[in-house]
């Protein structure tokens, strides 16, 4: 009884003010005129979209209103919403469960095959196109916090433990090292047999001839991805540690300003890998 | 995060979030050593003007592995211009390692135009090798231009623009039309188009229809296709990948329905196969 006078008070105070509403329309006005009424007033449920259709305003104005006003786009759900909603559902600025239940969020959020991101049928919005298999570097090499956002490493390195490293794309581990001179002038490395990389590079992986100096370019691309395959990072300690290898210094060069909360953060732990 | 929520909103105006938990990523193992514990506290200003401040830590056994701080700030000029923005700073890593602003122009109900700007770091656990490394920052440039061209028939145009410091810029460019279903018949179809100076060109297109029968039965086809150059011991190819697949949902009720897809997948790099799968979905 109480929500139906307030109902009704409601819609007199939205039909005496709707004329001076002329253009354009203010869905927050609505919000103060209808507070405590569900969303579904106007957004009623099985709509055919977010936009509640003409005849849902004729319920509490007139045919004439609906000349006068103009209404605005929706700030949401567009056509790439399913990829752009993290800002707006992180900061709770709709309330997204006045219409979705949270099963509409573990449609995509959740475990499973690639295509079902997304609706059962595959979302148009679905990141993993086509045979991801073959797909999945440019993403993996776009927006490093794109992959971890879901997946963990070790989901990456299920799959590439099975590679031949000689196989990935990746310039990095293609052998071409042997063209590299030793120092400015120095005699190029294909003059050297293996027996002879460890009076150089002692305990280092270069030997194996699958690593090449293009590897830090791409390493510092993407962190993520050498993370993907190589978890522990212990070949990369076999040519960065203090303590043998090439004693090659990774560090940014800030790190003088860092070095002091990760050492704490981490009881040395890390540090003491290389150090 | 599998853990508790605690909201509390009576403070004036300000929202109070508390929160603990595990992490949880989307992989088998479940790593129940790792803890989260994070407060958030959000408050509106001028109305229109939302702002969040969070805290976050994570611990990996008794060693912190991630410190961060966040803040989000959303606001809506006149159901005109809507802008918004997060921001992420690893305290432990003294660096900005996330950052979001973007605009969407909303004033006409037949187009809008939303522009984006990302900078993005990767965040390590401190325990891991890979904390103490030299990175490089990815950026982004995004507009998309969305015209409604009817009820539930949309088509929209974007071009993103990735930026990385040291390597070349790549250029993506995407067009589609998009008819959500308001009656009969759904779908969409897609072309993208990525011009990479340094090798991971793609050219490719998605196409996917569905129709429903009757009230209680849809059913759908769709095509994925990709082709992506890929370079390989300093020879380049081009890769065919594909997904065909057709799908149908029996609807029962409201809260019942049965979905089924056999889908082909193929690309030139492993032999073709196909996967079909039967879901029965309840709402409770």
């Amino acid at each position: 009884m109480k929500h139906s006078v307030q109902l009704l008070l409601t819609v007199l105070v939205v039909l005496v003010t709707s004329t001076v509403w002329a253009t354009p329309f203010d869905h927050n006005d609505h919000l103060s005129i209808l507070e405590g009424e569900p969303c579904l007033t106007c957004h009623i449920e099985d709509g055919e979209t977010i936009i509640p259709d003409q005849k849902v305003c004729l319920e509490c104005h007139e045919g004439d209103w609906l000349e006068e006003v103009t209404f605005s786009g929706t700030k949401t759900h567009g056509a790439s919403w399913a990829l752009s909603h993290r800002a707006v559902a992180k900061a709770k600025t709709i309330d997204c469960a006045s219409c979705h239940q949270q099963s509409d969020c573990l449609d995509c959020h959740k475990a499973g095959f690639a295509d079902e991101v997304g609706e059962f049928s595959n979302n148009m919005n679905n990141i993993h196109r086509s045979d991801f298999h073959v797909s999945h570097p440019i993403a993996a090499r776009t927006n490093p916090q794109l992959c971890t956002s879901c997946h963990e490493s070790a989901y990456c390195s299920d799959c590439h433990n099975d590679f031949r490293r000689t196989s990935l794309a990746g310039a990095s581990h293609q052998r071409s090292f042997s063209s590299l001179t030793v120092g400015a002038s120095g005699p190029a490395h294909a003059k050297f047999n293996e027996s002879q990389c460890q009076t150089c590079h002692p305990d280092s992986i270069l030997p194996s001839h699958e690593w090449t100096t293009g590897h830090a370019r791409e390493a510092r691309k993407n962190l993520v991805t050498c993370q993907a395959c190589h978890p522990e990072g212990d070949v990369c300690i076999k040519c960065h540690s203090a303590r043998s290898g090439l004693g090659a210094n990774p560090h940014p060069k800030d790190w003088d300003n860092i070095d002091g909360r990760m050492r704490r953060a981490s009881n040395g732990r890390t540090c003491r890998k290389c150090h | 995060m599998d853990g508790l929520t605690l909201e509390y909103g009576d403070l004036d105006g300000f929202n109070l979030t508390l929160f603990g938990g595990g992490d949880v990523s989307y992989y088998e193992g479940y790593n129940v050593k790792d803890l989260i514990v994070g407060a958030e506290i959000r408050h509106s200003f001028f109305e229109e003007v939302n702002l969040g401040l969070s805290y976050l830590q994570k611990w990996d056994n008794s060693e912190l592995a991630n410190e961060l701080v966040g803040l989000d700030v959303d606001y809506d000029y006149k159901d005109l211009l809507h802008i918004y923005s997060e921001a992420q700073f690893n305290y432990l890593a003294d660096t900005i390692s996330y950052f979001l602003a973007g605009t969407k122009y909303h004033r006409s109900e037949d187009w809008s135009l939303r522009t984006e700007y990302l900078y993005s770091l990767p965040v390590f656990s401190s325990t891991s090798i890979y904390s103490i490394f030299a990175v490089d920052e990815y950026q982004e440039l995004f507009v998309e231009y969305e015209h409604r061209l009817a009820p539930g028939l949309r088509a929209f145009v974007n071009y993103a623009r990735e930026m990385y410091e040291y390597d070349a810029d790549a250029d993506v460019f995407e067009a589609g039309l998009e008819k959500i279903r308001t009656g009969r018949f759904s779908g969409y179809v897609i072309g993208t188009w990525r011009e990479d100076p340094d090798g991971q060109d793609l050219t490719g297109f998605k196409l996917y229809g569905a129709t429903t029968i009757t009230h209680k039965l849809q059913a759908g086809i769709g095509v994925h296709v990709d082709v992506l150059e890929r370079y390989l011991d300093e020879d380049e190819d081009e890769t065919t990948s594909s997904r065909i697949w057709v799908d149908g949902t029996v609807t029962f009720n409201r809260k019942i329905n049965l979905q089924a897809k056999v889908e082909r997948i193929e690309s030139d790099l492993w032999d073709e196969y196909y996967r079909g799968r039967v879901r029965l979905n309840v709402r409770f």
